[in-house]
């Protein structure tokens, strides 16, 4: 064999190993890009099928779980809170009866009455009260009708109602014609402060 | 001589072809190889499988800092139902001497 054709079925070869050497190294590139478009496309659905069932599950558990504590806590907030109303009542219960030697409980209903005819502001009231004040008030009526007068510096003429209201003391007063109410009962009084002191005492005893 | 030549070249090239058409089935091969691995790539019940499982685990994970979340509501509320009575006794004095306008 000639050098030429040597040459030439070199040339032929290295051209043909080139070619090859192109042909496969495109199909891998090929391939590769089929491959890593497949995953991407996996990767999307993947991603958008996780997230979307992993937000209703986190809301499902944690959310729950968030819920069902805070529904505790509040529970046990207010139980405590009820707890100091419940003690306040069984004081005050004595109180009304005259069971604290450091507390004039007669007293304290002339200077309810006091405070409600002072808010009316009307010279003639009717006073409701519980069975045991009213008995006090029916006695003593007059006394305090002229302590009240002397003290607000005008004439204050007070009327015992007929009806007797079921609390543990203080009173309800209004004017003859019924278009001013004053509740100056015990409950009421201790319901006005507890709604005032409600989230200053959650504070005090919730830190 | 010339004949000779002519043929050893011919039988050259003619072997470059068929290892030219061998590359190019080849090729075919490894790109229809690729294409099956994505059709299972893109297996919708794969992703599914693989989003299952995911979600199992996280569905562990998530219990477990529900609880954690729990528990520290608990301690908090375990607290709160051990203020002694002397507290609320305190508390209901300050009530009382409000409601009944003693300072």
């Amino acid at each position: 064999m000639s050098e030429d054709i040597k040459a030439f079925i070199e040339e032929i070869n290295r051209r043909t190993d080139g070619e090859i050497k192109k042909i496969i190294s495109e199909a891998e590139e090929k391939a590769k890009k089929i491959i890593k478009e497949a995953e991407e496309e996996a990767n999307k659905i993947f991603q958008h099928e996780a997230s979307s069932r992993l937000k209703l599950l986190r809301r499902r558990i944690l959310g729950k779980a968030e819920m069902d504590a805070r529904k505790e806590l509040i529970n046990a907030k207010n139980e405590i809170l009820e707890k100091i109303y419940q003690i306040s009542i069984k004081k005050l219960e004595q109180i009304a009866v005259g069971g604290d030697a450091d507390i004039d409980y007669h007293d304290i209903l002339t200077r309810l009455i006091e405070e409600a005819i002072a808010t009316l502001d009307e010279g003639e009231v009717i006073i409701e009260a519980n069975e045991r004040d009213k008995e006090y008030l029916s006695v003593n009526l007059r006394k305090i009708e002229s302590e009240l007068s002397r003290k607000l510096s005008r004439n204050i003429k007070l009327r015992l109602s007929n009806n007797t209201i079921d609390v543990l003391g203080g009173v309800i007063v209004y004017n003859p014609s019924r278009t001013k109410i004053y509740n100056n009962t015990l409950e009421g009084r201790l319901n006005i402060v507890f709604q005032k002191y409600r989230n200053i005492l959650g504070k005090f005893l919730f830190k | 001589m010339i004949y000779t030549s002519l043929s050893v070249l011919v039988e050259a090239e003619l072997n470059a072809m068929k290892r030219i058409e061998e590359a190019k089935n080849k090729a075919k091969m490894i790109i229809k190889e690729a294409e099956e691995k994505a059709k299972e790539i893109k297996d919708i019940n794969k992703i599914m499988q693989r989003v299952q499982k995911y979600v199992d685990e996280e569905e562990k994970r998530l219990r477990r800092e529900a609880e954690k979340i729990y528990e520290s509501y608990l301690r908090e509320i375990e607290e709160i139902k051990n203020i002694p009575l002397s507290k609320l006794n305190e508390i209901s004095d300050m009530i009382v001497k409000e409601v009944l306008g003693i300072e």
